[in-house]
């Protein structure tokens, strides 16, 4: 590390070298005070505001300082420059560099051996939008920006408690990017906070453009299809599973949270989960069950009953089914897997395609095309209903990483059940639940919390395929650390009398923190 | 964590040792555990089984480490008894479930092509202890819940004059009945010998004590769906029709119906879930075939175990067929081998080691 030389000129000369060909880089020379001191402003050419105007707060401690005494310049920016928000002196000169590559202005005064960093426009970056991919009737719609501070902000609005601790790492050897570990202290536990910290840096890669590479280089089982982190791009859901005990990873440029550990059924809840009540939850929970099984087997099963087992199926039934498979010129393995193809295809069209296209595509596709290859005798009706019926299914699935792994996964169990039958649907249930039960997401098993019962430590949480009245909801999930699992506790009794301790002390007695 | 260490917990072995048996007791239930003596059978079985466990509970410790107590070549020895009485157990389980499923599910197909998609993918799927504990816990309510929900449908096809015609016919011959109530009950016990290898099991629990009641509890609940299964048979088909019927539970939930009538053959659903647990089981007999070698510093591995038990399930030695030899095989030599070995066990377990 070079510390910051006392002399401008040598401290201009190392910038200068570590910046030469940078032409979106600006030195600009200033002489402030009076009598005057040389003093140097870098930045990058966007990422600052105009600094002469007294609208930026740039531009308003320029111009104070421009109006000081010049040997009383030093001892006011020792004295003063730190009450400028988002300012902060730097001792050396990388870290210097790297706040200004970070967006800031740096500001190098003659004879003092300090760089004083300030925060100005930043980057420019989305401003906040609506969580495009985790839509919910009832809730907050904010969804994150790229900034990750921004992202962060966003979580501390919800959590205004000093035990949510944010940790900074700069990952990537060229992109040099930000990664914000989010926990509560007290919830998280510390081993875990660290076994993240240490996978998501144990490779050392050029560049972190999105969470989705930290996500795939610090995964266990990297051969799996199913998501080992969960991803949220609503700032709400965030919060909400650090109030769980869970860490949340925030990297720069990318409006995807990581979440971690995860289990299958935290895929299957949506933020809204908590806002409705709990009958209306625990149905729209069975459903997305019903709709993960139906889009993992449903063609499966549908080409084993054709294919092997009609025996199972009514007279009627099966007439009707004969019935609109006549003249199709395909086996039903086939048929289905060039149904599922096409659907694979107007999905992949519809989300390449741009905004007002997408949808059209939707009906050329699903309309259009499945009339046409019907009335053309290229597929029955049935199967048309069977692929609409598990693409539904798999858009039920809240998690977008899950539907996908479900989809892949679905083509296995089409092979099965259309060459083997009832026996394939039993060999790939076999697979698939052993796959998952060897699953574990930092420590904690995927299919938690089925599989938590009797296991040490495990309390239940009330809260997988049936949630339970929100006030049984009493004890945290798996994730946040034994012995402070409760996060609700009644406090005072019909009549509005406190029960025990005054609320302040209830809050620093342990139970809440 | 919950993932650190390579210990199950107590419900995660109890549901192992239930999906374990549960598609066993369902289909491949020997012939003479037929009507009323068959539930006294099964009775006495699970009193014969409780007797054997309570001492079983007792060795756990030797199988923790069991060249200190056995010395190194008695404890290989016994090693390769288990080892022998797994193979054969998985040869026979194969050739059921692939004779099963020609017969009922894929008509056509060879047995032997079933027979090596069973043994590769019970080989993919049967992972460590823990992942097994998991799977078992995940799969046991399913897979129970379903089975229960199809005997219950079966159920309405129940009369209960059947059963008292078997009660006029068993009044004769008290000496005879209580043969066969015997010879059932040792055949049940026979094909539950795979509790001998519960202390095997008990070592990969978690420590914490109190809980060897779930032991008992897992014996006692598949006694209790076996006397299920029997009882439905005799009240559908009453005691002379479940004479000559390979698979009566098949055949009995042929005739179950669905409200509404929209599914037909629910034996095909039944036959699909049992085929779950009887995949699990074949995945426990090449868990454990690795685990006991293990446990006596043999080179060890599931691939010989699962490549003997596929020769042994689809071979024909010259008329030596697994599914015919098996259950003499389990009543007459592994049940006394296997509680002999308890029984020197017993002797051993106070032995002080250093």
């Amino acid at each position: 590390m070079t510390e910051v030389y006392r002399k401008l000129g040598e401290n201009e000369h190392w910038l200068k070298e570590q910046c030469a060909d940078c032409a979106d880089i600006l030195f600009r020379p200033m002489r402030l005070g009076e009598p005057a001191i040389s003093c140097l402003a870098v930045y990058l050419e966007v990422t600052a505001g105009n600094m002469m105007l007294e609208e930026s707060m740039l531009g308003r401690l320029l111009s104070r300082l421009k109006e000081l005494d010049g040997r009383e310049l030093i001892s006011f920016l020792d004295e003063n420059a730190m009450g400028i928000s988002d300012a902060g002196f730097l001792e050396t000169l990388e870290d210097g560099l790297r706040a200004l590559l970070a967006g800031n202005v740096i500001l190098l005064v003659d004879g003092y051996d300090k760089i004083l960093k300030i925060g100005s426009k930043g980057y420019p970056g989305k401003t906040l939008g609506v969580a495009q991919s985790e839509k919910v009737l009832r809730g907050s719609n904010e969804g994150f920006t790229e900034p990750v501070k921004v992202n962060t902000a966003l979580i501390r609005k919800r959590i205004r408690s000093t035990d949510l601790k944010v940790r900074e790492l700069f990952l990537g050897a060229r992109s040099d990017t930000l990664v914000n570990i989010l926990y509560m202290e007290g919830l998280a536990y510390p081993d875990l906070v660290e076994l993240a910290c240490q996978r998501i840096s144990r490779y050392e890669v050029d560049g972190i453009l999105d969470s989705g590479i930290l996500e795939q280089l610090a995964e266990e089982n990297w051969l799996s299809p199913f998501p080992q982190f969960q991803t949220t791009e609503r700032p709400d859901l965030a919060a909400m599973e650090l109030l769980n005990g869970r860490i949340v990873i925030l990297c720069d440029n990318s409006p995807v949270a990581l979440l971690l550990p995860t289990t299958l059924n935290s895929f299957l809840g949506v933020s809204e989960d908590r806002y409705n009540r709990f009958e209306i939850a625990s149905f729209q929970r069975m459903l997305r069950y019903l709709a993960m099984c139906m889009a993992l087997m449903f063609s499966g099963i549908y080409l084993a009953v054709i294919g092997f087992h009609t025996q199972i199926l009514p007279t009627n039934l099966l007439l009707s089914f004969a019935e609109a498979r006549r003249g199709v010129p395909f086996p039903s393995l086939l048929e289905v897997l060039l149904m599922e193809l096409a659907f694979e295809l107007i999905r992949e069209a519809s989300v390449r395609m741009p905004g007002p296209l997408s949808g059209t595509i939707g009906i050329v596709g699903g309309l259009i095309i499945g009339d046409a290859a019907v009335g053309a005798n290229l597929v029955s009706p049935m199967a048309v209903v069977v692929v609409a019926l598990s693409a539904l299914s798999s858009f039920a699935i809240p998690n977008e990483e899950l539907s996908s792994a479900v989809r892949l996964l679905k083509y296995g169990f089409i092979f099965l059940g259309g060459l083997l039958g009832m026996f394939g649907i039993a060999v790939g249930v076999y697979l698939f639940l052993g796959h998952l039960a060897g699953l574990v997401s930092f420590r904690i098993p995927y299919l938690m919390p089925f599989v938590g019962k009797g296991v040490q430590g495990y309390q239940t949480e009330n809260d997988s395929i049936w949630r339970g009245p929100i006030k049984t909801l009493r004890l945290r999930p798996i994730f946040a650390r034994r012995g402070n699992r409760v996060r609700l506790r009644k406090v005072s009794d019909s009549s509005g009398e406190t029960a025990g301790a005054q609320n302040g002390e209830r809050r620093r007695d342990g139970v809440f923190r | 964590m919950f993932s650190d260490n390579e210990r199950i917990s107590w419900l995660q072995m109890e549901r192992q040792f239930s999906l374990t048996y549960l598609g066993a007791a369902a289909l491949f239930l020997p012939g003479n555990l037929r009507g009323r003596d068959g539930i006294f059978s099964v009775l006495l079985g699970t009193g014969i089984l409780f007797v054997w466990i309570f001492f079983l509970l007792r060795q756990a410790h030797v199988y923790k480490c069991p060249e200190k107590y056995w010395g190194k070549c008695p404890a290989r020895a016994v090693a390769l008894i288990y080892q022998v009485y797994l193979i054969l157990t998985g040869g026979w389980l194969l050739s059921g479930i692939t004779g099963l499923m020609s017969e009922y599910l894929i008509p056509g197909v060879p047995r032997w092509v079933l027979a090596a998609v069973l043994v590769l993918v019970v080989l993919a799927g049967s992972g460590n202890i823990q992942s097994r504990g998991r799977f078992a816990q995940a799969a046991w309510p399913v897979t129970a819940g379903l089975l229960g929900l199809l005997l219950l449908l079966a159920a309405f096809q129940a009369d209960p004059a059947l059963l008292m015609e078997e009660t006029r016919r068993s009044s004769a011959d008290w000496g005879e009945r209580a043969v066969d109530i015997v010879r059932g009950a040792l055949s049940y016990a026979g094909i539950f010998a795979g509790v001998a290898l519960l202390p095997f099991a008990l070592v990969q629990t978690t420590e914490r004590g109190g809980h060897r009641k779930s032991v008992f509890r897992t014996v006692g609940r598949m006694g209790l769906w076996t006397i299920v299964f029997l009882l439905l048979e005799l009240s559908v088909f009453g005691p002379m029709g479940q004479e000559g019927q390979a698979f009566p539970m098949l055949d009995l939930m042929a005739g179950a119906r669905l409200p509404g009538g929209f599914l037909r053959r629910m034996d095909l659903i039944f036959l699909t879930a049992a085929a779950l647990s009887l995949m699990f089981a074949l995945g426990s007999i090449l868990f454990y075939s690795k685990f006991i070698f293990q446990k006596v510093n043999l080179a060890a591995g599931r691939l010989p175990a699962a490549v003997l038990t596929f020769v042994l399930g689809t071979a024909d030695f010259g008329g030596w067929e697994i599914q015919t030899e098996y259950g003499p095989l389990a009543v007459f030599v592994f049940l006394p081998l296997l509680a002999a070995v308890g029984v020197c066990t017993g002797f051993l377990r106070r032995r002080k080691v250093g």
